[in-house]
């Protein structure tokens, strides 16, 4: 099986159909399942938990601050204070939103905490620098140079514009544009009422689309 | 009919759908109406879908072990807290540091006068005179000289004056709680110099 790069779980092909069977079944789970499965000591059901979030968490927190190396602590941080205090989760709410929350929340102070101190906004500067200095990389040689170069220039365009965004603004047009949230889930998460949702999030689509407008009109 | 200051103010909402029908309309008759506000519409529409389009950055192949790490470390910390862990309230926790500081200040709870000091131990003095009736002794010599460094026998009953009065030897025994007091029940005497 070694040649067709299948790899087989120790105990033989049945035992690893039986464990993606396994594993398909609980990706049926709604969150909530998995949530009370954890409580009543089933540990693999963190590791879906980890599973379903550590990607959109990861693309929420990175949004929002703006480092990746950061955001990935970040997003771990909110993992093992989801795990310390799932038992104190109330399960009537919705567990997205508490997750969101905590990784907003800790984002934000991410935020509060490089704006005290330069040596912070120093390794982002460099880090932003060390990027925008690499050596140009063809991910596929049937793309033509200029039409790389294009597409680069514009993501690159695009992610500081939603860098430029006011931090309280930011929160809520990526929680909405990338992540796809509700109005009702944001006010959750960013502990603002509906009507400011909307409002900043109309202020940052506008901000937004001012930014980016050269390039798209 | 809306203003074109209206259509922006409300563009957000008519975009995510959030209008009431008939508001909705009034947005689509206008757009029909204003060109500006229709070039306002194809910017944002597609400003955004250029946000959608950005790839989602990958956690970083250590991300899992590092978090595993972490996840255990808490694990071994709940363990080490026990059933007081995270589970405990403050409150609670709160009690129960109050409770203990009023058991260690009690006064039922004072030591007596005769205590020993902080940090000392108190050990007890086992003095036995014989040893055990059944224990078989297989040396015995006599309390005439102590040669330095030269271990000599006794039954405790052999010894003819007590253990201070010989000024060129020291005597030990196995305590009680030794094993080999059971078996080898008997007086050892070194000649010192």
């Amino acid at each position: 099986m070694g040649a067709t790069g299948l790899k087989v779980e120790k105990g033989g092909l049945g035992a690893a159909t039986s464990a993606q069977d396994a594993r398909k079944e609980r990706a049926k789970l709604s969150d909530s399942e998995v949530v009370q499965r954890f409580l009543d000591g089933d540990q693999r059901a963190f590791g879906d938990l980890v599973q379903r979030y550590d990607r959109r968490l990861l693309n929420f927190v990175y949004r929002t601050v703006g480092d990746r190396e950061r955001a990935q602590d970040l997003v771990q941080e909110t993992f093992v204070r989801v795990y310390r205090h799932l038992h104190r989760f109330d399960q009537t709410k919705k567990f997205s939103t508490w997750i969101y929350t905590i990784a907003g929340n800790l984002a934000k102070n991410e935020l509060r905490n490089r704006s005290r101190n330069p040596l912070v906004l120093f390794q982002t500067i460099k880090k932003n620098w060390d990027a925008d200095h690499r050596p140009l990389e063809w991910e596929d040689p049937k793309n033509k140079p200029d039409d790389l170069y294009r597409k680069r220039f514009l993501r690159e365009k695009v992610e500081d514009a939603v860098a430029e965004l006011p931090e309280h603004h930011r929160v809520v047009f990526v929680l909405r544009e990338i992540e796809g949230k509700t109005y009702e889930e944001i006010a959750d998460i960013t502990g603002c009422n509906l009507g400011t949702v909307k409002s900043r999030l109309n202020r940052a689509r506008n901000n937004f689309a001012r930014i980016i407008a050269p390039m798209v009109g | 009919m809306i203003t074109c200051e209206a259509f922006l103010d409300g563009f957000s909402e008519y975009l995510d759908g959030e209008l009431a029908a008939g508001t909705s309309e009034q947005f689509e008759l206008h757009q029909e109406e204003c060109e500006d506000c229709r070039r306002y519409r194809d910017i944002m529409v597609r400003s955004l879908s250029l946000v959608r389009a950005l790839d989602p950055p990958a956690p970083s192949e250590v991300f899992r072990d590092r978090l595993n790490a972490r996840l255990y470390l808490e694990e071994e910390r709940n363990r080490a807290i026990g059933p007081l862990g995270s589970g405990t309230t403050s409150g609670t926790t709160f009690l129960m540091t109050l409770v203990f500081a009023a058991a260690a200040w009690s006064p039922t709870l004072a030591a007596p006068d005769d205590a020993q000091a902080p940090g000392e131990a108190a050990t007890l003095a086992v003095a036995e005179s014989q040893p055990p009736a059944d224990a078989e002794l297989q040396v015995a010599t006599g309390m005439s000289s102590f040669a330095a460094g030269q271990i000599s026998i006794y039954r405790a009953e052999e010894l003819e004056e007590d253990l201070w009065s010989y000024p060129n030897a020291v005597f030990y025994a196995y305590s009680s709680l030794s094993r080999r007091k059971q078996s080898d029940p008997r007086v050892r005497a070194v000649g010192v110099q």
